[in-house]
Parts: structure tokens; C-alpha cells; sequence
């Protein structure tokens, strides 16, 4: 088996470039996909993911690979492709080694690339299904990670962080009536598969007979599952710094000014303990730290790595992330949403659990119209009827201006922790 | 060892290379070096799946291995499947390996990039950015009953975006061409005004009042129609599975006689392939035939599974170092007589929807969504205001029922799949016009 050096890559670099920056992302898993309320299909997995940036003269060069026997390839695509890209003007350096943050890494030491667990796992949640007996399951995935990331440089940065995944998922229909539900968490203690189980296959029971509704603007109570994949989303691609200086956001020049309901604070918590994704280093080796992005309405900062940072003249707050050819990208690590709480489905309301199409949003503008998936007319806080077919449509910054309240229950996501949010006077089109 | 009734193994090697060009400067240049064997093992019962990154061919002390730890894998399962015994077929031998478009200078396509780009710097327009990807493949497919064929493809995809900014009002466009083998960038270099003019047309548009109303789809979000509504609801896996409007419908009309859709993975688009991801090289795929129900997509475990007379195997893909799963290459609705004129005519009023921005469907309610990038509203039988921000959303069933009109002259268009694995999938479609779709937009109700 060949063994992959940081050392020989980072040794190798510094002879041609002036920084250089080795990213190495090692995992194992196990997957088991169930149909037929049995075990179908088990995938192993094992693998390297290396990423490496070189910086000459200001110019940043980068390259990836899966297949570690060819990082001498990689590295030679790094330099080469430095001489094209235009110089970052103001360019600081890679970070210097510094002291981390303290804090656990999202690491269960209980976790094992175990077919037996995730077998269990798998038992457990047809077991919650088994609520429901109307609903049949149709199929249903577990998949356990272990891995290590480590991050070099030639400024002697060398930090490393080791994080567990346990990913759950399942689906299941009757009558025509489908329900999907998934979850996914660095501890096992924290996974409830008797719960995933059962809500979906309450889902698709509860669809059932959906009635139709008329076009008009009613009152419509976001699941945190749409207000993570819709609102959050759209507000990312706003207050992601690397739009805001190519002019692709609408809160550029912004800064300290209201721009949502005054109620609504969001802040990116990377070492949030309820989170999923702890971080006290990004992809590029800045220290993590609180980031309060929105503060009771008024638009407080940007998110940056430190190319984009130095392009708009401020410091990186700490959200490179890595994927694809090398290059960094800006997310959050764990976005805190607070707002007015309240029992959001006590006044009647139109309860979206789910919606098809979220991701055809306008990520500019804001702009959405997506179709309602088990959605239901609420009152004092109960179901009261499956609703067959409607879209929602609105611009999710507008909507932002208007919240109505947010929910004390909370759902927690890969790189958010969301509660419920109810808007006023939604458009829904029956 | 357990038994092991079949293995394979697929192993995909190559290297990307993306030039990202912003605001007329070039931000990266990135590449990708890639390697990954799938081995897969069908087992006593199910499967068993191994991937690993680093694998040479001919070493094959390390395949045994592998197959062993995939054979371990089956051992775990306890679902009994099968595979259909098909013709390979032979690989289809179009050259598309595009090795002399990996000889042209970083240089000259960085100089057509920055070309391009400017021109979409128009007035009103405050930010631009281009994309430029090429990937070359090695695929190598062997099985236990040594058969083996390999291929080598490129694809490659230029993209262009161009925000425009009026007074607060900010809209975007995008436009996109990737095809299978080489894409020689001098032929885009319109490309940049006519993002440009399109984003900044937008800044006028206005949003509709959502509804149901007579509907004509241009062939992009036609396209979008075949592939997502009506070429997931086929797959295989889906009819197996009993989670589709469409299982259990061989042979009864499920659309309007107007309506011949098909999946071809044959075809010269983004979609296509010599052989699928089981070695299986098939030709086109009628899923609908004059509005009745012919024919699935299969893999070979699909086609045991579902019955051989239901279907073709050939419609297995996967992404590199990912297990085979059934799904469309390139999927369009056929041609029909109708003129563009004659539609728009015969529409009277209602919505023409252009272009897409991505789509989603559940086949097993059998709803989906898909959102245009802007339309005009056809008022006494002629296009008028342009609007922006809709999606159509329907019953997949009604909306082939609804079907009125199909036109003569068919697109495709290039684009990714996502079912799980990220796939290069085509979809076209004839102008189409429907008796009545639901639009969703936020325009005042």
C-alpha cells in the first residue's frame, strides 16, 4: 500500500514556490442499503483526498487528487496553474501556525466501521417505522465514517482533526403518499433511528386523501428542514464575501444596515457543542471564532477565506472550505438562528414539512416558487388536513422582513441549528 | 471465500482541468487528478461493494483482494438478486477522446475566456464570471467471465454568467455548452453579449400571477420535463420498487397520443457513453411510445427483477468509483408537426416558459417542479411581456395527457443528474404546448 508523505510534498514545493499548502482528507466507511426490510447491498470504501496550493509571487496555484501516487502530478498542476491566476494584491501569506481554540473534534470514539452497528441502526429504525404499519418502507441507507483531516504548510502549520459521521435515511409510501426523512450525526448518542423511522412513515400515512386549497396568501409555517435548505441557503449565497466583492450579492455595501425583521439574529457558531461539524482551524489553517452575521436584523459581517479577505481589505473569518479541484469555497460551519419564540402552529397556518425544487431558487435575487411535499392545514397546533398539492412562492429576502415568529424546538443540520419560522401572508398557489 | 456468482470491476482514471475567469481576471486554474476501481461482487444473495483509489490493472494479486473484501461485503446481505443474462452488445467506437484539445495552450483558451467574458460588459451589467472545464477519462471494465472493454471520453463545458444592476433591481443569467469531446471556445465568442442583453432584459421583466393556464415549454425546459418527470419515473429501481405513476402501466396510455419519448445512450450528447457501467452497450430506449407506456430502463439487475419483456438493460451509469445505478443518458421527447407560430397561435393565452434552472420530482406521488429561467405571456395568440421567477409544478400524469401540441424542431441541452451520484446527462424537447399546467411565481395573486 503506498504511503502518502505531507512532509515529501510540502519539501518538494518549497524548492519551486514560495508557500506551499498540503490539505489531506483520509476516511473510511461502511454504507448498508436496506429494500425489502433487508440488508441489499454493503459498500466499503476507503480512500485519500489531497489538495494542494502553492503561492508564488502572489499568485495562487491549486490542485487536487483521490489516487495519492500521483500528487507529484498534482503539485506540478499547483505551480503551473499559479503563473495564470492573477495576483491577489495585498496577499499576507498563508496563516502562521497559532493556538487553537478549545473544544472537542465532532469525533465518537464509540463509533466502528462496524457492519453489525449499522445493521442495528438499520433494525432500529424499521422498528419506529413499524408505528405506522399502513406506510411500507421502501428503502432505507446507513452509512458509519471515520476519518482524519490534516492540514501543512511551509509556515509550519500542521494541524489535524479527526471526526466520525453516522448518516441515516429512509423512505416509505402508501397509497401513493411518500415520506422521506434523514438525519446525520458525528455521535451515536445523538442519532434517534426509532425516531427517523416512525415520522417517516408518519408522513406518508398523514399525506394521505390531501385536499386541494384555493390560490391564495395564507400563513405558512416553515419546517427547519425548508428554512435550512431555502431561507438559510439563499441568505448564505448573500453574506458569502467572495459574491459580495464580484457584485453577486444584493447586501453588498449593506454592512450595518437593517436588512431583515429586527427580530431574527443569525450567527455562525463553529464550535458550537450541539452542532455537527466543530472546527477550531478551516481548510487553510485560520483559527475559528463566533461570527455574527445578522444582529437583530442588522446586517454585521461577511463570511471570507483569506484570498477573499485580502480582496476586500479585512481579515479571514475562517470559512475556506476545500472540495472539487482545490480551490477554497466560503460556508458556515454552524449557523445559530434566533428570533421571537413563540408556538408557531398555535393560530392556523399552512405547515410545509418538506418542498420539491428548492434548489432551482434564485440565488441572487431570492426569488422561489417550489411545490409543497407533506404539507398540512394546522390549527392549535394539530394536523388537521393532508393538503394534496399547492406551491409556495416569495423572495426569500422579503420574507426574511417579515418573520412571524420562530420556534423553540430546533433541528440540527450539518452546518446549521434551525428552528421552525412562520411567515405571514404567504403566496401558496392550490 | 463465499460463493461469487458474478463480479466486475470499473475502474475510471483521469484528470480535470477548470479555468475560472472573474470580472475579467483570472481567478484559478484548477485540476483534478483522479483515480477509482468500483469492484462489485454479487454474493450469495445481494451485493457487496468495494472502492478503491489507487489500482493498477494488471496487478492482479491486489484485484483478487479486492474482490475478496467485496465478497465479504455480499456476505452481509440477505435480499437475493439477480442479473439478466444480456448481449454486451459491442462498444460504439466514436472517437471522442479529444486528445488534441488537451494539446492547445492553458494560454490561447485563457485569451478566448477573457474575449468572451468582455463581451458581456455591457452598461448595466456589474459582474460577469466564466467557467472553463475539460475531463479526460480512461474507463476499464472487466468481469468474471473475461470480458473486458475500456474507452476514453472527454467532456467539456464552457459557462458564463453576467449579473445586471438597475436602481437596487439585480437580476442574473447564465448561459452554458458542454458536449462530449472537444469544444473549441472561438465558436462561443457571442456568447458574453448575448448573457449580457439577457440578464439585462430581465431587469424589465416582471413576475406573473401563479396559476393554472395553458402552458408551451421550450425545448430546454421540455427537455427538463423528459428527463425528470417522465425519465425517472421509468427507471428500473423506481418500477421495482413499486415507487412510481408508472409501475404497472407496460402497454396502457399514460399520455396523449402526441407524446414519444426516449432515452438513447447512443446519442452524440452529453449523456453519452460506448457501454454502460455493467459493460452493456445498448442503442435508444422508446419509454413512451404515442402516449403508451413501452418500455423501462434496466440494469441487468432491474431487467431480472422487473421481467426481460418490461425493458433494456444498457441504462446502468455510475460516477467513478461508485456503484452502477439505472438512470437516463440522453433523454428527449420526439418531434412533432407543429410550427412555432402554429403553437404560440393556438396557445391564445397563457405562459411560454424558456429555459431551466434545474427541476425535481417524486415519481412516487408523482409530482414534480421545475422552474424556468424567465417566459413572455402570450396574450391573443402572441408572445408579449417577459417575465421571470416561475416553476411549473404538476402531476406528471396529467401534464402528458395535456399535451396538445408538439413541435417540428427539437434542442438538447447538457446538464448533470443528481440521483445520489452526480452523472453528465441531455434532455430536449420539441417546442410543447399543454392545455393547462400549474404556475407558481410570487407575483401578486
Amino acid at each position: 500500500m503506498f504511503e502518502f508523505d505531507i512532509d515529501a510534498v510540502l519539501r518538494a514545493g518549497e524548492e519551486v514556490v514560495d508557500e506551499i499548502e498540503v490539505f489531506v482528507l483520509t476516511f473510511e466507511d461502511i454504507s448498508l442499503e436496506q429494500r425489502e426490510m433487508a440488508i441489499a447491498a454493503v459498500s466499503e470504501h476507503g480512500g485519500t483526498s489531497i489538495y494542494i496550493r502553492t503561492v508564488s509571487c502572489d499568485r495562487i496555484g491549486v490542485s487536487a487528487t483521490s489516487d495519492p501516487t500521483r500528487w507529484e502530478d498534482c503539485l506540478a498542476a499547483a505551480v503551473s496553474s499559479a503563473k495564470f491566476a492573477e495576483p491577489v494584491m495585498g496577499w499576507k501569506g498563508l496563516p502562521d501556525p497559532m493556538i487553537l481554540p478549545n473544544g472537542d473534534d465532532p469525533f465518537d470514539p464509540n463509533l466502528s466501521i462496524d457492519p453489525d452497528m449499522a445493521a442495528s441502526l438499520l433494525l432500529r429504525m424499521n422498528e419506529g417505522a413499524g408505528m405506522h404499519p399502513e406506510a411500507r418502507v421502501v428503502t432505507a441507507c446507513v452509512s458509519l465514517l471515520k476519518g482524519t483531516s490534516t492540514l501543512a504548510n511551509s509556515h509550519g502549520v500542521w494541524y489535524e482533526r479527526d471526526m466520525t459521521d453516522i448518516s441515516l435515511g429512509l423512505d416509505a409510501i402508501v397509497d401513493g403518499s411518500t415520506g422521506y426523512e434523514c438525519d446525520s450525526s458525528p455521535f451515536l448518542s445523538r442519532i434517534d433511528p426509532e425516531k427517523i423511522g416512525e415520522k417517516t412513515a408518519f408522513l406518508s400515512v398523514a399525506s394521505r386523501n390531501g385536499v386541494a386549497i384555493p390560490i391564495e396568501k395564507r400563513d405558512v409555517v416553515l419546517s427547519e428542514h425548508v428554512v435550512d435548505s431555502l431561507i438559510l441557503k439563499l441568505f448564505m449565497e448573500a453574506v458569502n464575501g467572495k459574491n459580495v466583492i464580484t457584485g453577486k450579492s444584493v447586501f453588498a455595501g449593506k454592512l450595518g444596515e437593517m436588512v431583515t425583521d429586527p427580530s431574527i439574529s443569525i450567527s455562525d457558531v463553529p464550535m458550537d457543542p450541539l452542532g455537527n461539524s466543530m472546527r477550531k482551524f478551516d481548510t487553510e489553517g485560520t483559527f475559528t471564532s463566533r461570527c455574527d452575521i445578522l444582529e437583530n436584523g442588522v446586517l454585521s459581517s461577511f463570511l471570507y477565506d483569506c484570498k477573499t479577505a485580502t480582496q476586500a481589505s479585512t481579515a479571514s473569518t475562517g470559512h475556506a472550505f476545500r472540495g472539487g479541484n482545490g480551490a477554497t469555497y466560503i460556508s458556515p460551519h454552524c449557523l445559530r438562528v434566533s428570533g421571537s419564540v413563540g408556538d408557531v402552529t398555535r393560530e392556523p397556518c399552512l405547515f410545509v414539512h418538506d418542498v420539491i425544487g428548492a434548489h432551482t431558487a434564485n440565488p441572487l435575487t431570492g426569488e422561489f416558487s417550489v411545490e409543497v411535499a407533506n404539507a398540512f392545514l394546522m390549527e392549535d397546533g394539530e394536523l388537521v388536513q393532508s393538503v394534496k398539492k399547492a406551491m409556495i412562492a416569495g423572495n426569500v429576502f422579503e420574507i426574511l422582513q417579515q418573520i412571524d415568529g420562530v420556534s423553540a424546538e430546533i433541528k440540527v443540520f450539518n452546518s446549521a441549528i434551525v428552528p421552525k419560522m412562520r411567515i405571514p401572508s404567504m403566496q401558496v398557489i392550490g | 471465500m463465499d460463493p461469487i456468482r458474478y463480479y466486475d470491476i470499473r475502474y475510471v482514471r483521469g484528470n480535470s482541468m477548470t479555468i475560472t475567469v472573474e470580472n475579467g481576471d483570472v481567478e484559478s486554474i484548477g485540476s483534478n487528478f483522479f483515480g477509482n476501481a468500483f469492484i462489485r461482487v454479487l454474493g450469495e444473495r445481494g451485493w457487496g461493494y468495494y472502492c478503491a483509489s489507487s489500482f493498477d490493472p494488471d496487478d492482479d494479486r491486489t484485484k483478487q483482494e479486492f474482490v475478496s473484501r467485496a465478497s465479504r461485503a455480499a456476505k452481509l446481505t440477505n435480499v437475493q438478486a439477480e442479473i439478466a443474462d444480456v448481449p454486451r452488445g459491442t462498444p460504439r467506437s466514436w472517437d471522442c477522446s479529444a486528445m488534441e484539445q488537451a494539446t492547445v495552450p492553458i494560454e490561447e483558451k485563457v485569451d478566448l475566456l477573457l474575449k468572451i467574458e468582455a463581451g458581456a460588459r455591457l452598461p448595466e451589467i456589474c459582474s460577469t464570471s466564466t467557467r472553463y472545464s475539460e475531463q479526460y477519462q480512461d474507463v476499464w471494465f472487466e468481469d468474471c467471465n473475461d470480458y473486458n472493454a475500456n474507452f476514453s471520453i472527454c467532456r467539456t463545458l464552457f459557462a458564463i454568467s453576467a449579473v445586471a444592476s438597475r436602481s437596487g433591481n439585480m437580476q442574473t443569467n447564465y448561459e452554458q455548452e458542454a458536449v462530449v469531446g472537444s469544444l473549441n471556445l472561438s465558436t462561443c465568442l457571442g456568447y458574453g453579449e448575448m448573457c449580457a442583453k439577457r440578464a439585462t432584459d430581465l431587469l424589465g421583466a416582471s413576475s406573473v400571477s401563479g396559476g393554472k393556464m395553458p402552458t408551451i415549454l421550450d425545448p430546454a425546459i421540455g427537455g427538463v420535463f423528459a428527463h425528470e418527470a417522465v425519465g425517472h419515473a421509468s427507471e428500473g429501481d423506481a418500477i421495482r420498487d413499486d415507487v412510481s405513476v408508472f409501475a404497472g402501466k407496460l402497454g396502457t396510455q399514460v399520455g396523449s397520443p402526441l407524446v414519444t419519448i426516449i432515452d438513447d445512450p447512443s446519442m452524440h450528447g452529453y449523456g453519452y457513453e460506448p457501454f454502460d457501467a455493467e459493460g452493456v452497450a445498448f442503442g435508444p430506449t422508446e419509454l413512451i411510445k404515442n402516449g403508451i407506456m413501452h418500455a423501462y430502463m434496466h440494469s441487468r439487475e432491474t431487467l431480472a427483477a422487473v421481467g426481460t419483456d418490461t425493458g433494456c438493460a444498457g441504462h446502468a451509469r455510475a460516477e467513478p468509483g461508485m456503484q452502477p445505478l439505472v438512470r437516463m443518458s440522453n433523454t428527449y421527447i420526439k418531434e412533432g408537426d407543429s410550427s412555432y407560430d402554429e403553437i404560440v397561435a393556438e396557445c391564445k393565452s397563457g405562459i411560454l416558459l424558456i429555459g431551466s434552472r434545474g427541476g425535481q420530482v417524486d415519481p412516487g406521488r408523482g409530482a414534480f417542479q421545475f422552474n424556468a429561467k424567465y417566459g413572455y405571456k402570450i396574450e391573443n395568440g402572441e408572445t408579449t411581456e417577459m417575465i421571470r421567477d416561475c416553476s411549473i409544478s404538476g402531476d406528471i400524469l396529467s401534464i402528458l395527457h395535456n399535451i396538445a401540441l408538439c413541435g417540428k424542431e427539437r434542442k438538447m441541452s447538457s446538464g448533470i443528474c443528481g440521483k445520489g451520484q452526480s452523472v453528465p446527462v441531455s434532455d430536449g424537447a420539441p417546442h410543447v404546448s399543454l392545455t393547462e399546467a400549474i404556475i407558481g411565481s410570487s407575483g401578486n395573486v
